[in-house]
């Protein structure tokens, strides 16, 4: 699986079929850059605004079990 | 664990209760079948020990007839008593092998029989056809069948015991039967209330644990559809429900549903990108 498809697997636990296109804003805003580029050395940036914006619009609770589950992947082989 | 696993193991339990019921009844229909059966045993023995006596007692009325200068019908009655006694004995000896205690019983009533009784028989015959015409003789008869009046006595007071214990026997099954019949009334009744009460808890449990969630569900969904998408309230004060089956996965995707809209709602007010914390 690709950094991306890794991304979208965990953000659509919470955010179900807006995660594609959450994903895709957040990279675009923040990294400039499009989800099928991203690489592992994103993931720690990445999650930062992915938690900024789900806090946002669905509270803490929920933006910290993104955070834990996109910092997760840094431990994938 | 799913809804339809929840429900076969209510089923199962119900079903259980029926079949330990249906088990614990049988049980007692064969125990009663059994004490029918020995007390209708006993009571073959006791009909046979009661023909063994009236033969005995025939045998004593045909001897005094015969004694009596009736001989046809002394030696008539005498014959007819052997067809009774008999088959009596014949059962009796097998039907009492399992019983030593009446066997011994009823072997000495034998004894008796073919001993002395059949001994004071043959003595009166012998006297009775004798030639000697003196009042000896009827005396000498008189003194066999004193002899012969005795065993027969005696024979019938131990046939007298054999019945008495037959009879008790088939007492204690009659009682023992009655306590089975009881125990099976109170076994019915009691699984009967128990299992109608496990079926009542059962429905009402079931019911609620699938009803209560899915009416909390059809709330917030009421609310969500008009456009009330205040999620962290509704997500942690009423979808609150863990209950392991698929009300659960239902209520994780109605979770991501209101999450996607409460995110699509948040991205299109968006007008610029968040700041990045410090």
């Amino acid at each position: 699986m690709t950094v991306e498809q890794d991304f979208l697997a965990v953000l659509a636990e919470d955010l179900g079929p807006a995660a594609k296109t959450f994903l895709f804003r957040q990279c675009r805003n923040h990294l400039n850059k499009e989800p099928s580029m991203l690489q592992k050395s994103d993931i720690d940036d990445l999650t930062k605004w992915c938690q900024i914006g789900v806090q946002s619009a669905l509270g803490a609770q929920v933006a910290e079990n993104v955070r834990k589950g996109l910092l997760a992947l840094k431990q994938k082989p | 664990m799913k809804i339809r696993r929840k429900l076969l193991l209510s089923y199962l339990l119900i079903v259980a209760l029926f079949v330990a019921a249906g088990a614990t009844i049988t049980y007692n229909t064969m125990k009663m079948t059994e004490l029918q059966n020995t007390a209708k045993t006993q009571l073959e023995i006791n009909d046979n020990a009661y023909a063994y006596q009236q033969g005995l007692d025939q045998i004593q009325f045909g001897t005094l007839m015969y004694a009596s200068d009736n001989t046809t019908e002394g030696q008539q009655i005498i014959v007819a008593s052997a067809d009774i006694m008999t088959p009596a004995q014949t059962y009796l000896l097998s039907a009492l092998s399992s019983n030593p205690a009446l066997l011994a019983e009823f072997n000495q009533a034998l004894s008796l029989d073919q001993n002395e009784i059949n001994s004071a028989i043959s003595q009166v015959y012998s006297l009775y056809i004798g030639n000697e015409n003196s009042s000896q003789k009827y005396v000498d008869i008189w003194s066999q069948l004193s002899t012969l009046m005795s065993a027969v006595t005696q024979a019938d007071a131990k046939l007298a015991d054999v019945r008495s214990t037959t009879l008790a026997n088939v007492e204690s099954a009659n009682t023992a039967a009655q306590n089975y019949s009881n125990m099976s009334l109170i076994v019915a009744v009691v699984f009967l209330a128990l299992i109608s009460a496990v079926s009542v808890v059962l429905a009402v449990v079931m019911g609620s644990r699938i009803t209560n969630p899915l009416k909390k569900l059809a709330d917030i969904a009421h609310k969500v559809s008009t456009g009330d998408l205040n999620q962290r309230y509704y997500l942690k004060q009423k979808i609150d429900i863990k209950t392991g089956d698929e009300i659960d996965e239902l209520v994780d995707a109605f979770r991501r549903m209101v999450n996607a809209f409460r995110m699509t709602e948040a991205m299109s007010n968006e007008t610029e990108a968040p700041k990045e914390p410090k």
